[in-house]
C-alpha cells in the first residue's frame, strides 16, 4: 500500500515537528507514504501549495499543526484549518475527493497519537480511487 | 470598498472550455483587501484550474498577473501584451475591472472570476457587511452616521417600521435593526428630536433606478478652447 501512495505532510516546526521527533525517539516511524515538508507555521501555508502538491502527484495532503488552543503562533492552526476546509470545498467542486486533504493537530508530547492519526489518514486515502491526472501540470 | 465573492472553480472551468491560453488577472485594491481577487486568490484559482486541466486534459496554458487598480486604464495598459496574446482573460476584479479590460480590448473574451456583491466594510476577520447602497443622495447627517437606505432591510426613511424586536430586524433576526441603532446613536448625541422629523420621500431617480449614472467634473476635464475662450469639442 505504502509503495504506491504518496502523502505530502506540511508540518509546523514547533509542536507538530516535536511530536514527530518524540514518536521517533519512542521507536515509532512515519508511514512510508508520508513525505514531510517542514514549515515555520501552518498558518503560513497558502492554498495553492496544497493544490500544487496534489497536482504534482500527491494522493493526499496532511497539514499538521499545533493544537488550536496552544498554537505556537497563536492563530496559525486556526488559519490552516480554514484553508484546509477551503481546499476540501474546491476539490468537491471540481469532482475530486475532499478526503484527500486533512488537518491534524498535535501537541509536542502526543507523538504516538499523531502517528495513529497519520496511519488512519493514510488508510482513508488508500481507500480512495487512484488519482488519474492526464494532462501535464504547467 | 467593493466586495466580491469568488465564483466556484467549476463554473470558471466551464467558461474556459475550448480555450488554450488563459490569462488570470487580479486587482490589488478592493478585491484584494476583501480576499476575493488579489494576488493570493489569483494563485489559488490558477492552481485549482491547473488541477482541473490535469484531470480533464483541456490543454490550458496559464499566465497570471495582478494590477494595482483594474478599473483604471492606466494600470491595465502595462499588461496589454499579455491580454492580447491570451485567448481568454479571467478577471478577478469587481465588475468594474472586468469591464475596463473588456472595453479596452473588445475583441478579447473577458470572463468574471468573482461575483461583485456590494459596498461594504470588514466587520471582523472574514466577515464583510454592506453599509452603502450608492443611492446618490446621502442622508446620514440626520441619522447619526448610520445609513438607513443600506442598513434597513426596507430602506425606511421614516423608521422604525415597528417590526423589529430586541434591536433585531424582522426580515433577518441576525441583522441589527438600523433604526434601533439610529435611535441609540441620536440619543447618545442628544439629537433625539431628529427621530420625530418627517422626511420627504427619497428621490430614487438619483440611484440606479434612474438609469446608468455618470459624474462629470468640469474642473477636472482637459478641454481645449479656441481663441475666444470657447470650449472646443475634442
Amino acid at each position: 500500500m505504502s509503495d504506491k501512495l504518496k502523502i505530502v505532510a506540511f508540518v509546523c516546526e514547533n509542536h507538530a515537528m516535536s511530536a514527530i521527533r518524540a514518536a521517533s525517539i519512542a521507536g515509532e516511524s512515519l508511514p512510508e507514504s508520508v513525505r514531510i515538508i517542514e514549515i515555520p507555521c501552518t498558518g503560513r501555508l497558502e492554498t495553492p501549495q496544497m493544490l500544487e502538491a496534489i497536482g504534482g502527484g500527491a494522493d493526499g495532503v496532511a497539514v499538521i499543526g499545533c493544537l488550536e488552543e496552544n498554537c505556537y503562533h497563536d492563530i496559525g492552526s486556526m488559519l490552516a484549518r480554514g484553508r484546509v476546509n477551503r481546499i476540501k470545498d474546491i476539490l468537491k467542486d471540481i469532482s475530486m475527493e475532499p478526503e484527500r486533504v486533512e488537518m491534524i493537530n498535535a501537541a509536542s508530547v502526543s507523538g504516538a497519537m499523531l502517528m495513529m492519526k497519520l496511519r488512519q489518514f493514510e488508510s482513508r486515502v488508500a481507500s480512495l480511487p487512484v488519482l488519474s491526472l492526464k494532462g501535464a501540470i504547467q | 470598498m467593493i466586495r466580491a465573492e469568488r465564483k466556484p472553480v467549476s463554473e470558471i472551468a466551464r467558461m474556459l472550455a475550448g480555450k488554450k491560453k488563459v490569462l488570470v488577472v487580479g486587482c490589488k485594491t478592493c478585491v484584494a483587501i476583501g480576499h476575493a481577487g488579489g494576488e493570493k486568490e489569483v494563485a489559488e484559482l490558477v492552481s485549482a484550474l491547473r488541477l482541473v486541466n490535469a484531470k480533464e486534459g483541456h490543454g490550458w496554458q496559464f499566465e497570471q498577473t495582478v494590477v494595482e487598480r483594474q478599473c483604471e486604464k492606466e494600470w491595465v495598459r502595462p499588461i496589454e501584451e499579455k491580454i492580447i496574446s491570451a485567448d481568454a482573460v479571467v478577471s478577478l476584479a469587481c465588475g468594474l475591472g472586468a469591464q475596463t479590460i473588456a472595453d479596452m480590448y473588445p475583441i478579447k473574451q473577458v470572463y468574471p472570476g468573482v461575483n461583485t456583491m456590494f459596498l461594504g466594510v470588514p466587520e471582523e476577520q472574514g466577515v464583510f457587511v454592506e453599509k452603502c447602497l450608492a443611492c446618490g443622495e446621502c442622508v446620514m447627517f440626520e441619522t447619526g452616521g448610520i445609513c438607513p437606505v443600506a442598513r434597513c432591510a426596507k430602506s425606511m426613511r421614516n423608521g422604525a417600521c415597528g417590526g423589529s424586536a430586541d434591536g433585531k430586524c424582522e426580515v433577518n433576526l441576525e441583522t441589527d435593526c438600523a433604526w434601533y441603532m439610529i435611535y441609540e446613536r441620536l440619543k447618545l448625541q442628544g439629537r433625539l428630536d431628529l427621530m420625530t422629523k418627517v422626511v420627504e420621500p427619497k428621490d430614487w431617480s438619483k440611484s440606479h433606478a434612474g438609469g446608468r449614472r455618470k459624474i462629470v467634473r468640469k474642473d477636472l476635464l482637459i478641454q481645449p478652447t479656441d481663441r475666444t475662450g470657447t470650449e472646443v469639442k475634442k
